[in-house]
């Protein structure tokens, strides 16, 4: 019910929010009848709408779980403690993502990826082995492979575009 | 050319059957790994369709689909986990013929009646997908506005759990979709002078972060799965063995077709309920639980056969049944290939492209059934944390090469943690998603309509398509809420009620 609360107040709050940029929006000369701040306009209404029926319900059902307490729906609900845990891996896996993505300019792709790997699986509860080290040289290499050499992208080299760059005396690369 | 030759042309004077194969090979791999649904299995592909001929994309997407759907059986019955949700119900006999040493013959039973299942789909999706179209000669821009209304209604009605969340889960969608320039009027539209999102988020950032990272991001804290025999081989049903699993087949066929064109009926629901119906009709329900080929057979032909029919709600209202059609769907915007009733007359060169090389999918399930078995199995026996690691590299990779852009691949990453909230928050990811990928067409017709009515919005009751679609809208949902309402009061009258003490 405070998660319905909470989420239905961000969401009346962005409604807003959204409702004031769509107005802020500057006329074109190829607008019609129809502006394009209309839609944007009309969705805000629905969703600030949607949003107070969201945080009613929930305050209904928190005055009659109050009042007839017997009469709660019960809902499904995890351990506290699971919760909290699952939150924390999540987390934990989005900070090596992030971490990955600061590192593809930086290190480059084949090395960013290979440390992803290794990070990933470790994270993942593999110990840090010469097997895991392998493998993350092997999916680098993979990785690099595919995209790079057989799909043609251009992916990020990061300190090893520079290097290369010197060693060809090129002013970059 | 008529829709036949098409199909024979497509077949044989393009790649299609090496992308069918290819498809459903990565399906069945997909579908094989316990977490990777069907959905997650499509959305890794999307990024390496770009550049792709927009037929044989699709093709390879749909195939996808179609071996997703038989690979949910191959840990469902060798390690008791259901690699897709739709296998869930092949856990109960698969595992239990397992046990009983006949896991060859399971698999067997699952690849016939999957392939049986999916043919006769096929059929019905050639033959409904025709007439369905002719309607699109009625259709105007009031209409086409009404029935993406219709559809995401359909869609928010239809999720689990609350209706309010559903439709503002498709209100955030929608409201993604107009981020960028605004293509009739040149103006920007909540850009914030980033000159990334001049170009709008595009549907295939969203649709991988919703689907794949998110559900990593829940995998993280999921235990492991156990490991699978390496010494297996798929044994085909003899005569007696198909003449017996023939009816249950035919039940989970004729399931899946009615919840494939289902809107949010989907494949779950189908080998749920054909399960049942097996067992009810069966000559042997009493072995139903104890390793019966019947209730593998049910379940395996349903879900089959709503990777098929599911195709019909798709390309001709543009409206799909599962997250797995939803990826369908954003792939065909993403190639320029706008679903809905014109499809067929636009663009039969397309449609019947596709279903010559989905036949040829379906067909290649019983030679991939038997090639694709050991790489399977090898992958479900290799540690979790590597597979996490390299789905996270092929996201990453994948999304990064598809505008070279590390902008790209941060949105992908917010878009999962959004996923991952509002599945925390009990938030239904799928309206959100459809929302997104029909934001373009619902605005371009609302504002080509309004236009048309000279700035009055009576236009759409006075077109009567519109008015009907827009009239079967409210029914549903004044339905839904009410059945809503009465759930409630009755969950809330049982929960008055004292228990009656036991009598010793």
């Amino acid at each position: 019910m405070l998660a319905n609360l909470v989420s239905g107040s961000v969401l009346l709050v962005l409604s807003i929010a959204y409702y004031v940029s769509a107005a802020a929006m500057p006329p074109s000369i190829l607008d019609t009848t129809v502006p394009s701040s209309a839609f944007p306009k009309l969705l805000a209404i629905c969703g600030a709408v949607l949003s107070v029926a969201l945080i009613g319900q929930a305050l209904y059902s928190a005055g009659l779980a109050r009042a007839r307490p017997s009469a709660a729906v019960p809902e499904e609900r995890k351990e506290p403690g699971r919760l909290w845990f699952e939150h924390k891996r999540a987390l934990g896996l989005l900070g090596i993502v992030l971490l990955f993505v600061l590192a593809l300019e930086l290190v480059g792709y084949p090395v960013a990826i290979g440390l992803l790997i290794l990070a990933v699986s470790r994270y993942g509860g593999y110990p840090l082995s010469a097997m895991s080290v392998a493998v993350a040289i092997g999916g680098g290499l993979f990785f690099w492979l595919f995209f790079m050499v057989l799909l043609g992208i251009h992916m990020p080299l990061g300190l090893w575009s520079r290097l290369f760059a010197a060693a060809h005396g090129l002013p970059f690369a | 050319m008529d829709g036949f030759n098409i199909a024979l042309h497509t077949i044989f004077a393009s790649p299609a059957v090496f992308y069918a194969f290819a498809g459903v090979a990565w399906g069945i791999i997909g579908g094989a790994l316990p977490g990777l649904s069907a959905s997650i299995t499509m959305a890794l592909l999307l990024p390496f369709t770009f550049g792709m001929d927009p037929t044989m994309a699709i093709i390879l997407l749909a195939s996808t689909y179609v071996g997703a759907e038989y690979g949910g059986s191959i840990p469902a019955i060798l390690i008791r986990t259901p690699g897709t949700s739709a296998a869930v119900t092949t856990v109960i006999d698969g595992y239990e013929m397992h046990k009983q040493g006949k896991s060859g013959e399971a698999l067997g039973i699952s690849l016939v009646a999957g392939v049986i299942g999916g043919l006769i789909g096929m059929v019905l999706v050639v033959g409904l997908t025709g007439p369905l179209s002719r309607i699109a000669l009625y259709f105007t821009a009031p209409a086409f506005f009404a029935l993406g209304v219709f559809g995401l209604s359909l869609i928010a009605t239809l999720s689990d759990g609350s209706i309010i969340k559903a439709f503002l889960a498709a209100i955030v969608g929608l409201a993604i979709s107009t981020i960028g320039i605004d293509p009739l009027s040149g103006v920007q539209r909540f850009t914030f002078g980033s000159a990334e999102l001049l170009g709008g988020i595009e549907p295939i950032l969203v649709l991988i972060g919703m689907f794949a990272m998110a559900e990593l991001f829940h995998q993280t804290s999921a235990p492991a799965w156990d490991r699978a025999s390496t010494s297996m081989r798929i044994k085909l049903p003899n005569w007696p063995m198909l003449k017996r699993i023939m009816p249950a087949t035919l039940i989970g066929t004729g399931i899946g077709t009615f919840d494939g064109v289902t809107p949010g009926g989907g494949a779950t629901l189908a080998s749920f309920l054909s399960y049942n119906e097996a067992r009810r009709w069966s000559k042997h329900p009493e072995e139903f639980g104890k390793g019966s080929p019947e209730g593998i057979a049910a379940p395996e032909a349903a879900n089959n056969t709503v990777a098929a029919t599911a195709l019909i709600p798709t390309l001709t209202f543009g409206i799909p049944s599962s997250g797995s059609t939803a990826v369908l769907l954003g792939g065909l915007i993403l190639h320029g290939i706008e679903p809905g009733p014109a499809l067929l007359t636009k663009n039969p060169q397309f449609v019947y492209g596709l279903f010559g090389g989905l036949f040829i999918a379906n067909l290649s399930q019983l030679v991939l059934g038997f090639l694709m078995l050991p790489p399977c199995i090898w992958l479900v026996n290799r540690p979790r944390a590597f597979l996490m690691a390299f789905i996270i590299a092929l996201v990453s990779s994948g999304v990064y090469s598809v505008n070279q852009n590390i902008f790209d691949v941060l949105i992908m990453i917010g878009m999962g943690v959004l996923g991952y909230v509002m599945k925390t928050l009990r938030f239904p990811v799928l309206p959100l998603v459809l929302a997104l990928v029909l934001g373009g067409i619902v605005e371009r017709n609302y504002r080509r309509a309004v236009d048309l009515g000279y700035g009055e919005h009576a236009i759409f009751f006075q077109d009567p398509l519109s008015a009907g679609l827009l009239g079967l809208t409210v029914l549903f949902i004044a339905g839904s809420l009410g059945m809503t309402a009465l759930r409630r009061r009755r969950e809330r009258r049982a929960a008055d009620i004292p228990a009656v003490p036991a009598i010793h």
